[in-house]
């Protein structure tokens, strides 16, 4: 810890508060700068307003000309937005790192066994550890494919869990997104525009590589292939080009060198998935899928899905193609279920989990369900199977007339709503108008899991850049940061 | 190679190349124009034959015509139109083009977009963009594509749609009253960029003979109809493997058979038919060649009728939109 007032970095921070939070960069008023924070203050304070100016500039255009781009459709149309992008790092010494890094091996582990279990002979319910009823209710419960065998017992194989840190600066895992989750290309672009924009301070910092990402994807979806061949063919299926991670698909197929294929490029004949090239068919092994469940196959889920592919589920069961992630997981994502993942770690693999939950208030839970109505003001209330910040209500912020919605929701369906207490996100300094102020953020960690497990050391950051607000979604208002994790300095 | 990256390749090709011979053609026949004794009074007029040479129809809408060819969000094949198209084909298939050919398509549209519509120069800025847009994708095109299929199917695209409006060039005069030809020659050598290939063969005298031979049967030229047809004719060939000559499926038979007409029996065939009614045929010939690559090689993943660009974009886009909700 040092302290940031010397070294000309006064004028950048004068004014920043951190208000009581838990602040990422700063230990409080005082400001002492925290483990890594005091090279990079000093950087942004030794630029004049025009170099900043210059270099935010150049950053906005690059990422809209390369077409880094996410889909609005609020207005109707679609229109393309880039993804705020504030150029304050994010900065994680090692050995805070380390915990995340042994705390996500140790979740993945115990949720994969958790699917593979459910999946199969139900240990885990029949113990009563998980109630059943809450597995089988599950919007995402497929048990069509109970038994169905997966390669290395993996069913999810992309993992990327939200953390966020509470008012002590502690780690907790906000929610699992083990069916589709996406940014991953927002973490590699942020750190290419970092490095191509502040080529000095990077190289000052030592920090940890990200860029491995789609080399260790591409070998975790071979590592899967249901035919031992040495070159399978991977895909990744798309929903196509309207679709809001449209960018994130095509740099990853063409990051892994792999096709990227809607579900009109792909053909199922005996039970083989194949793709129409202009050479004929060729038969696919493993499909990177960035489609939901529902709309993979319209003969076995919704019939009104054209972005699907007919049989694909004959093929998939028949055990002749691999799906990542696989079908189902998103079990794993309920968030009734989440409240059990700390119970799952200790009964599979009989160990205390190293990063926690949040509390959390199960609507199917009579005494939980009581304390919910009652308190409803104070907690955040959400609806089991959404995700993106959808289906949502944070008690103090609310009015009226949505708490007493939300009341009579939950009450005509208490299986379907958790409710949590508000947690005061860790905050950041962040460039508002050429002034640093403290902005809520979260991490989204990536893990990779076929033979082996892969954590990339990193994530994306995601901050909420209205003042005030919790909400970090790209879809409402939120923004990114690079991340770096640093390097194990030489000296300690 | 997937069939629908193949499809969206040739489009993005074909779509840019519609875009700039349109944009050459609005310029070419717009300075034209203030030379002419001007027996074209009022914008209709003035206009009216490109739109006839280009076959977009009769405008239907209440825009000026100039604004039709240009910058109309009605008429599918305008400029602007035609760039969005191009633009939507290489989003489809960015990981399969060089970063850079895309950076310049996708630039060319986000600037496009930006011009003001009330800017009184905005038609002519579109233009020129276009045309400077186009022909840095090109030149990245050609020192950066590996030749493989990609090349062979954005190749194809480009020289497809060249040789079709280069045809139509040609017809120019045909839509003019005749003492206005003469301007019409010289717009049709400028839109081609063929006025200095012209000057050196032919001298400083412009005369229809000269002028059309010269876009219809050069062996040299590279806009010439017959340069264009010789090339789709390789192409084709390269894609399916097959021997020069030989032919496998319906696309080459059709191309060879439009080679050897243009190769062997070119002059006298126009004194028997007419130019326009020797340019229309070749129309149709080539439709009939784009009709077969698609047959060949795009139908095997169709599942939506191709003629109607929009409302295809739109049904995608729709089908799409269903799954917004994931985090």
């Amino acid at each position: 810890m040092e302290d940031a007032y010397k070294k000309g970095v006064k004028p950048l921070i004068e004014t920043y508060e951190t208000e009581s939070f838990f602040d990422e960069a700063f230990v409080d008023d005082s400001c002492q700068a925290r483990d890594g924070y005091l090279p990079t203050l000093e950087f942004f304070a030794d630029l004049s307003p025009g170099q900043m100016q210059a270099s935010l500039r150049s950053l906005e255009r690059a990422f809209l000309k390369q077409g880094v781009t996410f889909t609005v459709y609020s207005d109707g149309q679609g229109t393309e937005r880039i993804f705020p992008f504030d150029p304050f790092p994010r900065i994680i010494p090692h050995d805070e790192w380390n915990v995340i890094d042994e705390g996500l091996r140790q979740r993945m582990k115990a949720l994969n066994m958790f699917l593979a279990d459910i999946y199969a002979e139900g240990r885990i319910l029949k113990e009563g550890i998980v109630p059943e009823y809450l597995v089988k209710t599950s919007k995402h419960y497929r048990s069509e494919f109970a038994g169905v065998k997966m390669p290395h017992d993996t069913y999810i194989h992309i993992c990327g869990s939200d953390l966020i840190r509470d008012h002590t600066g502690q780690y907790c895992v906000l929610e699992d997104n083990g069916r589709c989750p996406s940014g991953v290309s927002y973490m590699l672009e942020n750190r290419s525009a970092m490095k191509r924009t502040f080529p000095d301070l990077f190289r000052q910092m030592n920090v940890e590589k990200v860029g491995t990402y789609p080399k260790e994807l591409l070998n975790t979806l071979r590592s899967v292939s249901p035919r031992q061949q040495d070159d399978p063919v991977c895909v990744l299926l798309t929903p196509g080009q309207y679709n809001s991670a449209y960018f994130e698909h095509t740099f990853l197929a063409q990051q892994m060198g792999i096709e990227i294929v809607e579900g009109r490029d792909l053909v199922v004949e005996n039970e083989r998935v194949y793709m129409h090239t202009t050479q004929g068919l060729v038969q696919v092994d493993v499909i990177y899928r960035r489609v939901d469940d529902d709309f993979l196959d319209p003969h076995f889920f919704r019939a009104d899905s054209t972005l699907g592919v007919a049989d694909l589920m004959r093929a998939y069961r028949a055990g002749n193609v691999t799906l990542v992630n696989a079908i189902g997981t998103g079990v794993a994502d309920d968030k009734a279920t989440y409240a059990y993942v700390p119970d799952m770690i200790k009964f599979y693999l009989g160990e205390e989990p190293i990063l926690p939950n949040i509390q959390t208030f199960l609507g199917s839970k009579e005494d939980d369900l009581k304390y919910i109505l009652e308190n409803l003001d104070d907690l955040v209330i959400k609806a089991v199977d959404e995700a993106g910040g959808y289906g949502m209500l944070i008690g103090p912020a609310a009015s009226k007339e949505e708490r007493d919605e939300f009341r009579a929701k939950v009450k005509e369906n208490p299986r379907g709503y958790i409710a949590q207490p508000v947690i005061s996100l860790s905050r950041h300094p962040t460039f508002c108008d050429g002034k640093l102020e403290g902005r809520h953020v979260d991490l989204r960690p990536f893990v990779l899991t076929g033979k082996k497990t892969v954590v990339t050391p990193g994530g994306l950051t995601r901050v909420a850049l209205r003042k005030g607000s919790l909400v970090v979604n790209s879809s409402q208002g939120g923004g990114s940061k690079d991340t770096w994790v640093l390097k194990k300095s030489k000296n300690s | 190679m997937l069939s629908r990256v193949a499809e969206n390749l040739y489009w993005m090709s074909r779509n840019l190349e519609r875009a700039d011979n349109l944009s050459r053609l609005v310029i070419a026949h717009q300075s034209e124009l203030l030379d002419a004794t001007a027996s074209l009074k009022g914008d209709q007029y003035e206009w009216h034959p490109l739109l006839e040479v280009t076959a977009m129809g009769d405008s239907e809408s209440d825009e000026d015509l100039l604004t039709y060819m240009v910058s109309s969000e009605e008429n599918t094949q305008s400029i602007l139109k035609s760039v969005f198209f191009a633009r939507e084909n290489a989003r489809a298939i960015r990981d399969q083009i060089a970063e850079e050919m895309w950076i310049e398509l996708n630039s060319l549209w986000l600037e496009l977009k930006q011009i003001d519509p009330k800017d009184w120069n905005r038609h002519k800025l579109i233009c020129e963009m276009t045309q400077q847009s186009s022909l840095i994708f090109r030149g990245i095109e050609y020192s950066s594509l590996p030749r493989t299929d990609v090349w062979a199917f954005v190749q194809l695209g480009e020289y497809l749609e060249r040789a079709d409006k280069t045809s139509r060039i040609v017809d120019l005069p045909h839509y003019l009253p005749k003492k206005d030809a003469a301007s019409a020659w010289n717009t049709m050598l400028r839109a081609s960029s063929a006025t200095a290939e012209h000057r050196q063969r032919y001298g400083g005298e412009v005369n229809a003979a000269n002028a059309s031979s010269l876009l219809l049967f050069s062996t040299t030229f590279p806009r010439s109809v017959r340069y264009c047809v010789k090339k789709i004719d390789e192409l084709l060939h390269f894609i399916s493997g097959t021997a020069p000559g030989d032919y496998l499926n319906e696309a080459e038979r059709e191309a060879g058979a439009l080679l050897a007409r243009l190769n062997f029996s070119g002059v006298e065939e126009i004194g028997e038919m007419g130019l326009h009614d020797y340019v229309d045929s070749i129309q149709v010939e080539l439709n009939q060649i784009g009709w077969e690559i698609m047959q060949r090689y795009f139908l095997l993943c169709r599942d939506a009728p191709p003629s109607n660009a929009e409302a295809y974009v739109t049904s995608r886009m729709q089908a799409q939109q269903q799954i917004q909700k994931q985090g």
